[in-house]
């Protein structure tokens, strides 16, 4: 599994899932490259915002919106979402629709 | 005439379902079938054998393009789920896909019925339901009485849409408003005239209540949480924009773990639009 990341967002450690190429398709960096600092100043100077990392964390991808986008976002949900979830199920039910409603107006 | 006696009327009217469909259903019936000879009867239709090929390909059977014979579509997937492919995409092209109301279209009510369907089937995939036969076909069809009233009560079927606008409510409430009869009711007379097994008839009569007159069950609670699931993933569009509340009674039977929607919700989502792709565009 692999994950779409900002470069604002790198960490030490992580590891490219695929290559990045320019527009005539050379390979800039290859596959399996773990990324450090000097990698994330070339990407800028490419003008590269996004890079293909492994892993399937998905919980870290979704934890990146501001307090105001997540309240706005609740309130739009309300309007279909009217329900109080009672149990992990129904929990995970509208973090999965919150979700949703994020990358669709916050992204 | 009410509205129930008449789409009843109609429906004893319709047509019979496309000829492979039923030419192997008749197959069936002789003790002596093989497997072989059902997938010569198949493959005599070649453009509806590439058409099912292509569907037991997709992604959410796992199978991931190994199946390029008929005859092996039957062995990894057995012979009831290649029947269940071939009567959804007889009945897809059955009905006509003109739009006939400005905020419903029939492709939106497929895609939609696509994403209950593999949502279904991957649910009860994950509630460890080894015989997942009918789960897929049970979510396509969940919402099948909807395509009647598309086209047995279109006059009234636009104040039903009216309804839904104005008061922001869900569709089956504006039926029973409007027609005094929902689509879960006209779906599942359909379901028996056409013979479907009783419990994809009980899928489509109760995917509301996700219960069978309160007995938790695996198919009806996977079509009945299938559905909430893909108005969340907005895969398609069932009429209306609510997420409905689910029957609290169907977790403990499905037993899905804690994070299962926010875990599988990409590869679903992903999963749907190829499917979507080969059954309704290519």
């Amino acid at each position: 599994m692999s994950r779409l990341i900002h470069i604002k967002d790198f960490q030490e450690g992580l590891e490219l899932s695929d290559p990045i190429k320019n527009k005539f398709g050379q390979v800039l960096l290859s596959a399996g490259i773990i990324i450090d600092e000097k990698h994330v100043k070339l990407l800028k100077t490419w003008g590269i915002q996004t890079i293909s990392v492994k892993g399937d964390s998905e919980i870290e991808t979704d934890a990146q919106f501001d307090e105001k986008s997540l309240c706005e976002a609740k309130q739009k949900l309300k309007e279909r979402f009217s329900w109080l979830p009672k149990n992990n199920n129904e929990k995970d039910l509208y973090e999965t629709a919150l979700q949703i409603v994020l990358e669709k107006y916050f992204t | 005439m009410d509205i129930t006696s008449k789409i009843f009327n109609s429906i004893n009217n319709l047509p019979t379902l496309p000829t492979v469909y039923t030419t192997i259903s008749e197959a069936m019936e002789d003790p002596n079938i093989n497997s072989d000879k059902i997938a010569k009867i198949i493959s005599t239709d070649q453009a509806s054998s590439f058409k099912i090929l292509k569907v037991a390909n997709s992604p959410f059977y796992g199978f991931h393009g190994k199946m390029d014979t008929i005859s092996k579509a039957i062995l990894y997937l057995g012979f009831n789920e290649v029947k269940n492919i071939i009567f959804a995409l007889s009945v897809i092209n059955f009905f006509s896909k003109d739009k006939l109301f400005a905020r419903f279209s029939p492709l939106d009510f497929w895609a939609h019925s696509i994403g209950v369907g593999i949502a279904t089937r991957l649910i009860g995939s994950e509630s460890k339901e080894k015989n997942l036969e009918n789960y897929f076909l049970a979510g396509i069809f969940h919402d099948i009485g909807k395509l009647l009233f598309f086209e047995f009560a279109r006059k009234e079927y636009t104040d039903v849409l009216e309804v839904v606008e104005s008061k922001k409510c869900r569709i089956k409430d504006a039926e029973l408003e409007v027609l005094g009869v929902d689509h879960a009711k006209i779906g599942q007379l359909l379901a028996e005239k056409w013979k479907l097994p009783q419990i994809i008839q009980h899928a489509i009569l109760y995917h509301h209540i996700g219960t069978v007159a309160g007995i938790p069950d695996k198919l009806v609670g996977s079509v009945h949480i299938g559905n909430i699931l893909a108005r969340i993933l907005e895969m398609g569009f069932g009429g209306d924009n609510i997420i409905p509340e689910p029957n609290t009674n169907v977790w403990e039977i499905l037993s899905l773990s804690n994070h299962f929607f926010t875990n599988s919700r990409k590869s679903l989502k992903n999963d749907f639009e190829q499917t979507v792709r080969l059954m309704l565009v290519e």
